[in-house]
């Protein structure tokens, strides 16, 4: 991940050694998805990739289909047509940088929506994200998450076996951003 | 202890020891199952496969040999008879036969034999939202006695489970009829203690009564009225009361859990004690902690007004070393009257092809009594194929 100095001026003046510095995330990352089915059938999918880069006016967040499991292997190359993985290898969420209010503080944690987009199956489309950030000494700690609905991605999910899966589902992040 | 009474003694062992029932993989959790209903007919799982849990036997079960592609399907192998029988959506069927030596010792006696332990056919029919499920076995005599419909010198003709269940919702349903309990976790040991001391095993402990499961996100509830095991005669052994569980998934890999149960009968059918009401209180775990691993743990205290309170426990670690071959190993206590009774369980089990698995067990336990604690020592093989 690279972050531009546009985007970490707030962070800059309150941790000024990570300016001109690199940042990354750091390996203990937690991004997946959750979907639910009947009688409490779940699939919960973990992207073992993830990244996170910054364009002039947005934060773009990442994550290959093909690094998303599900503990089925099955159940993955299932989930990697549905996404189109094919022809959409990436999975995309994009905040554009008015949208995420930053800790005035170090060491203080600073909550918020944001109106971002979501991409899926090369479809993108609205989402609120709930966030909440911490930025500290060296890094800033994130956990974020926010619901989408497969079908607003052309994405119609058949039963499978006479289980069938919400296309209403949620995608969540924890990790850690650090100054290298 | 004579030697023919300990040889008895031994061979009686061996006889509760056995597990008996199929299908009833905990470990899932360790794949991401926190619960049954997708697989299994019955919601708090054990017993006949839907179509989903079919297709999982062979996704995630057992072995696979062949080279699995990005088109890979489970196939023929997945469908009843190989598909060879076709079935019709409104049916779900299936049919089982397990069975293998086995060899126990106990107090300097031993005795080795070869034990049936099951040959069920199970079947459900579903009409719109009803449902009706029943099993039927047959075993030589002596087995499944608590389930058994006809039993006379030639054949023990057994029903574990008849029913008749309406789903209201998708994630609610109501069943009447002869129900596994809701009670602890449904596991494939049900001579373990946790099993036994409670009477709450999917070998034969199912009981008459009506029965409400519900499961939505994270949430899994049941409950059910308990109107007595009608398979049991005469009237007074029947049991009266409630059992029920309350489960909740913390993450997609663990799952905590609080049981209840309250029976009241005329005549306990095992102590045959008069007016006996007996309670069991407990708490469960499923947990994956690691990939691979699988950790299930229960606990409960046991209550009784003709006898001092008791306590009894289980824990099993089981390791998914490649797909399909399962180490496991065991601890479990059962504290009662008589003292502490302590037991280890050391097994692998393999599932080693579409619809078949091996299964080898070690049991140690110490058995306490009035004169202390007697070690016994059991050693069971068995096969296990469905169709």
């Amino acid at each position: 991940m690279r972050l531009r100095a546009p985007h970490l001026a707030p962070l800059l003046l309150l941790a000024p050694a990570l300016a001109f510095a690199g940042w990354s995330v750091d390996g203990k990352h937690k991004v997946g998805f959750h979907a639910d089915g009947p009688a409490g059938f779940a699939i919960d999918g973990v992207a073992e990739e993830f990244t996170v880069s910054e364009t002039d006016s947005a934060l773009v967040f990442t994550v290959p289909v093909s690094a998303v499991t599900t503990g089925i292997d099955l159940r993955d190359d299932h989930m990697r047509k549905y996404a189109g993985a094919e022809q959409h290898p990436n999975v995309l969420l994009s905040i554009p940088n008015d949208q995420i209010t930053w800790p005035d503080e170090e060491n203080k944690k600073r909550t918020g929506s944001a109106q971002a987009t979501f991409t899926l199956n090369g479809v993108e489309q609205p989402v609120t994200v709930k966030y909440a950030v911490k930025t500290g000494k060296t890094g800033v700690d994130w956990v974020a998450g926010f619901a989408f609905d497969t079908s607003k991605h052309g994405i119609v999910i058949d039963e499978y076996m006479g289980v069938s899966v919400d296309p209403k589902m949620s995608a969540q992040a924890k990790f850690t951003t650090v100054n290298n | 202890m004579p030697r023919r009474l300990a040889a008895l003694a031994a061979l009686l062992l061996a006889v509760l020891l056995f597990p008996r029932e199929a299908n009833a993989y905990a470990w899932t959790v360790n794949h991401g199952y926190t619960t049954c209903a997708a697989c299994h007919a019955d919601p708090s799982g054990g017993g006949l496969l839907t179509e989903y849990g079919r297709a999982q036997g062979e996704v995630f079960v057992r072995t696979p040999w062949e080279e699995r592609g990005a088109e890979w399907e489970p196939g023929a192998a997945a469908e009843f008879a190989w598909g060879a029988v076709p079935v019709p959506d409104w049916l779900l069927v299936g049919a089982v036969v397990r069975g293998g030596p086995a060899m126990s010792a106990s107090s300097g006696s031993s005795a080795v034999f070869p034990v049936p332990m099951q040959g069920d056919v199970r079947a459900q029919v579903q009409v719109g939202r009803v449902r009706g499920y029943g099993s039927l076995g047959v075993l030589p005599t002596g087995a499944a006695e608590e389930a058994r419909v006809l039993r006379n010198d030639q054949v023990n003709l057994f029903s574990r489970e008849h029913w008749i269940g309406v789903d209201l919702t998708s994630d609610l349903v109501v069943r009447a009829g002869r129900v596994a309990l809701p009670y602890g976790n449904r596991i494939l040991e049900h001579s373990a203690w946790v099993r036994t001391a409670t009477r709450t095993d999917i070998n034969a402990d199912q009981q008459h009564g009506v029965d409400v499961h519900y499961s939505r996100g994270d949430l899994r509830a049941e409950a059910m009225v308990i109107g007595g095991n009608y398979q049991l005669s005469p009237a007074e052994f029947r049991e009266q009361g409630y059992s029920a569980v309350v489960e909740y998934s913390l993450g997609p890999k663990l799952v905590l859990g609080v049981s209840s149960l309250m029976g009241k009968a005329q005549t306990d059918v095992l102590t045959l004690t008069p007016d006996t009401t007996r309670q069991a209180h407990g708490l469960q775990l499923r947990a994956s902690p690691a990939h691979g691993l699988a950790i299930l743990a229960e606990a409960s205290v046991l209550l009784s007004n003709q006898a001092e309170p008791g306590s009894v426990g289980f824990v099993q670690a089981d390791y998914e070393v490649v797909q399909g071959l399962h180490l496991m190993g065991s601890g479990e206590w059962l504290q009662q009257e008589a003292g502490t009774s302590l037991g280890a369980w050391g097994g692998a089990s393999w599932f080693l092809a579409p619809k078949t698995d091996l299964r080898v067990d070690y049991i140690h336990r110490q058995v306490a009594s009035a004169g202390g604690r007697t070690p016994t020592h059991m050693v069971l093989g068995q096969l296990h194929f469905s169709l």
